[in-house]
């Protein structure tokens, strides 16, 4: 197998690698050259970044307030009552 | 009772984080009010996904508040109150657990070495996809988050994953930090690290396009 040639696991292991720190440049040419020809590490690419998505909105879920404000006085004043 | 109020800036530039964090003084006096308004919720939906009883989930929010304010003394303010309140909340779940009568379900190395043989078993020996064909249904994922159904599918699919990965995953993406603060913490190297996330988003694939995917088929 020529130097060049990534297999699929290695080109995904890339992928995430470079969201985390820098590709060496023959790392940068061995990646783009293997996406160049393979459609499902095309595609791993595209879904590395919907789960980056998903986790972030996973984790934050903006807006959705699930203690009432009445709740969190409650808390407060218990908390008050225990210090 | 009053937090002298800080703009909380990270000495690495690498990551902006986008929620203003209160920083408190070493010295200054803990604000109960602020910090329950500002923090109990993101607390309290953390609990959820870890605690299936919600009971539970909310005793273990306030035993975080108190044992929060129990050792305020302690708090030096060296990471955000969130982060610290983090911490103690999970230390809480992880005690729950341990105490549980349900038992144990954790032998955290056999989680993570039977999540690594799964995620290894997507490739062949080659390295080579196994399993392959669903590069177009990813194509219509815009407001995926927005069906309940989906919800429950990925909250499925995070449970899958062993504890260790999940804990850095929040730091990322619910404390928005960094590569090197996770590094650091945590004892990782950056290619640990990295191989972590990269594993974590394998799984993540494969249970989504099983579990959701797959039955979207026409």
């Amino acid at each position: 197998m020529s130097f060049l040639m990534l297999s699929c696991k290695k080109a995904t292991e890339l992928i995430e690698k470079q969201q985390v720190t820098p590709l060496g440049w023959v790392e940068k040419i061995q990646l783009s050259s293997h996406l160049s020809m393979c459609r499902a590490c095309s595609a791993y690419k595209t879904q590395s970044k919907k789960i980056d998505q998903l986790w972030r909105v996973h984790h934050q879920m903006p807006g959705q307030e699930i203690m009432s404000d009445a709740e969190k006085k409650e808390l407060v004043e218990f908390l008050k009552k225990n210090l | 009772m009053y937090l002298i109020e800080a703009n909380f800036t990270r000495c690495s530039i690498h990551k902006f984080t986008t929620t203003r964090s209160v920083m408190s003084k070493p010295t200054a006096i803990m604000d109960i009010d602020q910090w329950v308004h500002l923090y109990a919720d993101d607390l309290l939906r953390w609990a959820n996904t870890r605690i299936s009883n919600k009971e539970t989930a909310r005793d273990l929010v306030q035993d975080t508040f108190l044992s929060a304010l129990n050792s305020r003394g302690s708090f030096k303010g060296e990471s955000s109150p969130k982060t610290w309140l983090f911490s103690i909340l999970n230390n809480k779940i992880m005690d729950h657990y341990r105490s549980s009568k349900k038992g144990v379900l954790w032998n955290e190395t056999a989680t993570t070495q039977s999540a690594e043989s799964v995620s290894d078993e997507l490739f062949d020996r080659y390295g080579n996809w196994e399993v392959n064909g669903f590069e177009d249904q990813w194509n219509d994922t815009g407001n995926l988050l927005d069906n309940n159904k989906f919800v429950q599918v990925m909250d499925h699919c995070m449970e899958d994953l062993p504890e260790q990965w999940r804990h850095l995953l929040q730091h990322k993406y619910l404390l928005d930090k960094n590569a090197d603060d996770i590094c650091q913490e945590h004892g990782l190297s950056k290619s640990n690290y990295w191989q972590i996330l990269h594993r974590a988003k394998l799984l993540m694939k494969q249970c989504l396009e099983v579990k959701w995917f797959k039955s979207q088929r026409s």
